[in-house]
């Protein structure tokens, strides 16, 4: 039986079904402490003293720190080149706090209890200051604002002036997305121990262990990078928002090995309100210059990200995606980009799901959107004119600056193809035509559609190992953890298919293969990609061995070995000699009769170099209702397309792409975290409280398998936070549609209040004051 | 047992347990830490997500917003009792078969809630799939599959009884 391209089970649902899945709130140690941290209440202020003394009248405390216990170490090393300026993130605040959560001592104890309660005996004398809360209206006023002018972040190629010159029209926008900060729903967790026998660290952490990351915390416990050793595990819920290294895990690696016990610490509630994984608040002006027929002659945008208070490597990466993703999959003949960082008095910014794909789609659907308008035609028919063949050449890759080798997609996405989909699987045009009709009858509903260029994959390395035991059961290690997308029952699949068994019989684990040589990419999605890949040539390895020992064994020649349901056989034959893969395994372990050379027995390893990135490309759909007593937006169905290249489990892929459209219209309705008074979010984005699966629309999932990724031999492109990227520019362009007022949504999430008073200055300026949507303009677009 | 600890009994998933815990810790704290069943999860912890529900003497309840001593005398069901690994009891399957799981997190609170509510016996589909969407968040999960996994649920339950 073939896995491969079928809706397998989940190997893991069971687990999960019985509640027998360990996360990492589940870990505890023996003789385990507690860290507590003491964070600063004020957004920005100078630490006058900590007074410590309070928090040692508490039986079981064991060490309270500050930054001077640590030496002041960081959680990151400085940055280089533009931005060298900027101060990194201290792993304890010193002389200064520069947001409202910054941690500044950490309280060690026997238990979690006695930790919190000494904590709040320490007192924190800060001098506090005018915070900067708001990124674009304070200019060089935070300490870690990078100099004025400099767009470290840029992109051109083309005769910008030349395409503006030419151009029969221009669209020009100021969009922006707020700063978002999802919370995981699971706390978030940091553990570390030190086992000084074997003098090795054990660290447990949401973060993806990347190469920097290990240096890092190899750096603060004084040992070589090969000690430390990266254990993933389970982690719930909103894996973007923990991908980055942070201040805790660095202090838990520390505290273990100095204190010599294993530390963990577990995020509180109000922890995870102040910092949860922030994603950069985001502000552009864009242009466009057209032809009468509506082609995109240029593109021209500025932008600016709002970093927080330190530089985290996610919103650079954001910037970057930025980039190179803004083209989409319509290259303009012309295009030019530059973005700059400004610094805040918020929590620091990193990465999100989606980050930096979903702003970067925003700004170019919202610019033909308008030119759509303009013209009078479809988006849609807009968009086809526009999109590019799949073959196209050149200019895709940046050559130099800090995205350099990373490639603009527009050359490499198939979006005809996607588009195609769409109208046949869903009827885009007759939904379209539908809210029109609806709206004459006096509903403010509309319809909208949006074309994306995801990225996955990166690298640069990954690694596979895979073994035959002896009851014939398959063992895979690969070093990505198990998110919650199914991926290890994807690499059992594959790994099935190659050798032969039945996909149940092979047990995928995460685990820490070769820490030196490995740097799993914390951002890009692609991690099955890599993954699947390794394992891949890690089967393909071992199905070798597997027929040359069988050939020793059973005595055929090697190229006549057929695997079928774990039992090694003959091809072509359905009687004679054959064994069992478990007997075979025995049969080749070290010492036995037909023992392999290398020692090994039936285990291979599996090595894939990325040779680059895949870009994914997909078009989301969404239909709306307004509600004309409050604006509030309700989506109606969400549509999605997405080229997966290969669906190793369709199943699997519709639901995480379901998902991820789940977290679009989230982000898109909910996700602010807009500062209040003292530096603290104030509308949580994807928080529990402002959104329940009952406020979610039915998704419909369409996968195209025509753009395979030449990246990877299994032609896989990729999923990762597809679903998210275009949702939120479908619904703008919905609701735009619903209200009749092209080019009205400018800011991601959309405002329920905004468009309240929209319909009720319409229904004021109408006679009769009875709001009623634009019908006229809505009649306008076929 | 420290000074100010409470010595109280329950009914676990169907054992007589007792045990001792200060008057401050959360039901869902003695579930986890004292009893080590930690299919029951901490989510917001703040009553909203209703990640940690469990039943009370068959009705849902956030764990983290309970006392464990007010669960003193009570029966109370956690993912545990519902079925095992390689056992697992129908609601469970439903899941399994649905793939309503994503990270699996916040599926025991997703399980018990349903389950209560569909023991409960006088809810029709609808609303059982209605409520429980309404009531508990998932980050990563999928809702269409959810709605489909309760819905075969309680088909296969018992018919709704007449008012």
């Amino acid at each position: 039986m073939k896995h491969v391209g079928r809706s397998v089970a989940r190997l893991d649902g069971p687990r999960h079904a019985a509640g027998k899945s360990r996360f990492l709130t589940d870990l505890e140690f023996p003789r385990q402490l507690h860290m507590h941290l003491v964070r600063s209440q004020v957004a920005r202020g100078t630490v006058r003293d900590v007074l410590t003394e309070g928090a040692f009248t508490v039986p079981g405390v064991v060490a309270v720190w500050t930054a001077e216990d640590i030496s002041h170490a960081t959680v990151r090393a400085p940055l280089e080149g533009p931005y060298a300026a900027l101060c990194p993130e201290p792993v304890l605040a010193g002389d200064s706090v520069h947001y409202r959560g910054e941690a500044v001592a950490a309280v060690f104890a026997h238990t979690a209890d006695a930790a919190e309660d000494a904590a709040e005996r320490i007192i924190l004398d800060i001098a506090e200051e005018e915070p900067v809360l708001h990124f674009g209206n304070a200019q060089g006023a935070h300490q870690n604002t990078p100099s004025p002018g400099a767009e470290p972040v840029s992109m051109a190629y083309g005769d910008l002036n030349l395409a503006f010159h030419n151009a029969d029209f221009t669209v020009e926008r100021c969009l922006s997305v707020a700063c978002d900060a999802p919370m995981a729903q699971e706390p978030r967790v940091a553990a570390a121990l030190w086992d000084g026998g074997s003098e090795t660290l054990r660290v447990w952490s949401a973060a993806r262990p990347t190469l920097e990351g290990r240096r890092r915390i190899a750096d603060a416990v004084g040992a070589p990078i090969s000690a430390v050793v990266w254990e993933q595990h389970w982690a719930g819920g909103h894996f973007g928002a923990q991908a980055e290294l942070c201040a805790e895990d660095v202090l838990v690696a520390m505290a273990a090995r100095r204190l010599g016990q294993p530390v963990r610490w577990v995020e509180d509630p109000a922890e995870r309100q102040a910092l949860g994984g922030h994603g950069p608040g985001f502000e552009a002006r864009a242009r466009a210059a057209v032809s009468a027929s509506g082609a995109l002659l240029g593109l021209d945008v500025r932008f600016c990200l709002d970093l927080g208070a330190y530089p985290r490597p996610g919103a650079f990466h954001c910037a970057d995606l930025i980039v190179s993703l803004l083209p989409g999959p319509y290259p303009p003949r012309a295009y030019r980009v530059a973005g700059q960082f400004q610094a805040t008095n918020r929590a620091p910014m990193g990465f999100r799901s989606g980050g930096g794909r979903m702003e970067a789609t925003f700004v170019r659907e919202r610019l033909l959107d308008a030119a759509a308008a303009e013209l009078g035609i479809a988006p849609s028919i807009l968009r086809a004119r526009n999109l590019s063949a799949p073959s196209g050449s050149g200019r895709d890759t940046a050559q130099d600056g800090p995205n350099k080798g990373l490639p603009t997609a527009s050359v490499r996405a198939d979006g005809h193809a996607v588009a195609q989909v769409a109208e046949e699987s869903f009827a885009l045009s007759v939904l379209r035509q539908r809210a029109a009709e609806r709206r004459t009858r006096g509903s403010f509903c509309g319809f909208g559609i949006a074309q994306y260029v995801d990225v996955c994959g990166g690298g640069p390395f990954d690694r596979a190992r895979v073994r035959i035991e002896a009851d014939g059961g398959v063992e895979v290690v690969v070093s990505l953890a198990e998110r919650g997308r199914g991926s290890h029952t994807a690499v059992a699949q594959i790994v099935a298919d190659v050798i032969g068994v039945d996909y149940r019989r092979v047990r995928v684990r995460s685990g820490d293969l070769s820490p030196s040589e490995i740097g799993v990419s914390p951002f890009l999605r692609g991690g099955l990609t890599a993954a699947a890949t390794s394992a891949l040539l890690a089967a393909e390895a071992l199905r070798e061995k597997i027929a040359r020992g069988a050939a020793q064994v059973l005595g055929i020649a090697p190229h006549n070995i057929a695997i079928r349901s774990g039992r090694v056989c003959e091809a072509g034959r359905n009687f004679g000699r054959s064994l069992e893969l478990g007997e075979l395994a025995s049969a080749m372990a070290p010492g036995a009769a037909a023992e392999c050379a290398d020692g090994h027995g039936l285990f291979a390893e599996g090595v894939h170099r990325s040779s680059g990135v895949s870009f994914p490309s997909g078009l989301a759909a969404a239909s709306v209702d307004i509600d004309a007593k409050t604006g509030f937006v309700r989506v109606q169905r969400v549509f999605l397309v997405h080229d997966v290249g290969n669906a190793i489990n369709p199943g699997l892929a519709e639901a995480q792409l379901t998902a991820g459209a789940h977290g679009g219209v989230v982000a898109a309705l909910y996700g602010a975290a807009d500062p209040a008074g003292y530096g603290e979010p104030g509308w949580r984005g994807g928080s529990s409280s402002s959104f329940t699966g009952a406020d979610l629309p039915p998704v419909e999932v369409a996968l195209v398998e025509r753009g395979s990724s030449a990246q990877n031999p299994l032609g896989i492109n990729g999923i990762g936070s597809a679903g998210v990227v275009g949702v939120g520019s479908a619904m703008a362009a919905a609701v735009d549609d619903a209200l009749g007022a092209p080019g009205f949504v400018e800011r991601l999430p959309i405002d329920p209040r905004t468009i309240w008073a929209k319909i009720s200055a319409d229904g004021a300026a109408q006679s009769g004051g009875h709001a009623r949507p634009a019908a006229a303009a809505a009649a306008k677009i076929p | 047992m420290t000074a100010g600890s409470v010595r109280m009994r329950v009914d676990l998933n169907g054992e007589d347990r007792t045990l001792v815990v200060e008057p401050r810790a959360t039901l869902l704290h003695a579930l986890r830490e004292v009893f080590g069943l930690t299919g029951t999860r901490a989510g917001c912890q703040e009553g909203h997500c209703g990640t940690c529900t469990v039943l009370v003497d068959g009705e849902p309840v956030r764990s983290c917003l309970m006392f464990a001593v007010q669960a003193h005398r009570t029966r109370v069901e956690t993912v545990e009792g519902c079925g095992d690994t390689d056992a697992l009891g129908p609601l469970q399957q439903a899941f399994v078969d649905a793939g309503a799981l994503g990270c699996g997190y916040c599926a025991p609170g997703f399980l018990m809630l349903a389950k209560g509510l569909i023991d409960r016996n006088d809810l029709g589909v609808d609303e059982i799939v209605e409520t429980v969407l309404a009531a508990n968040t998932c980050s990563c999960g999928n809702r269409d599959a959810l709605a489909s996994a309760i819905t075969t649920a309680r088909k296969a339950a018992a018919p709704v009884s007449p008012p």
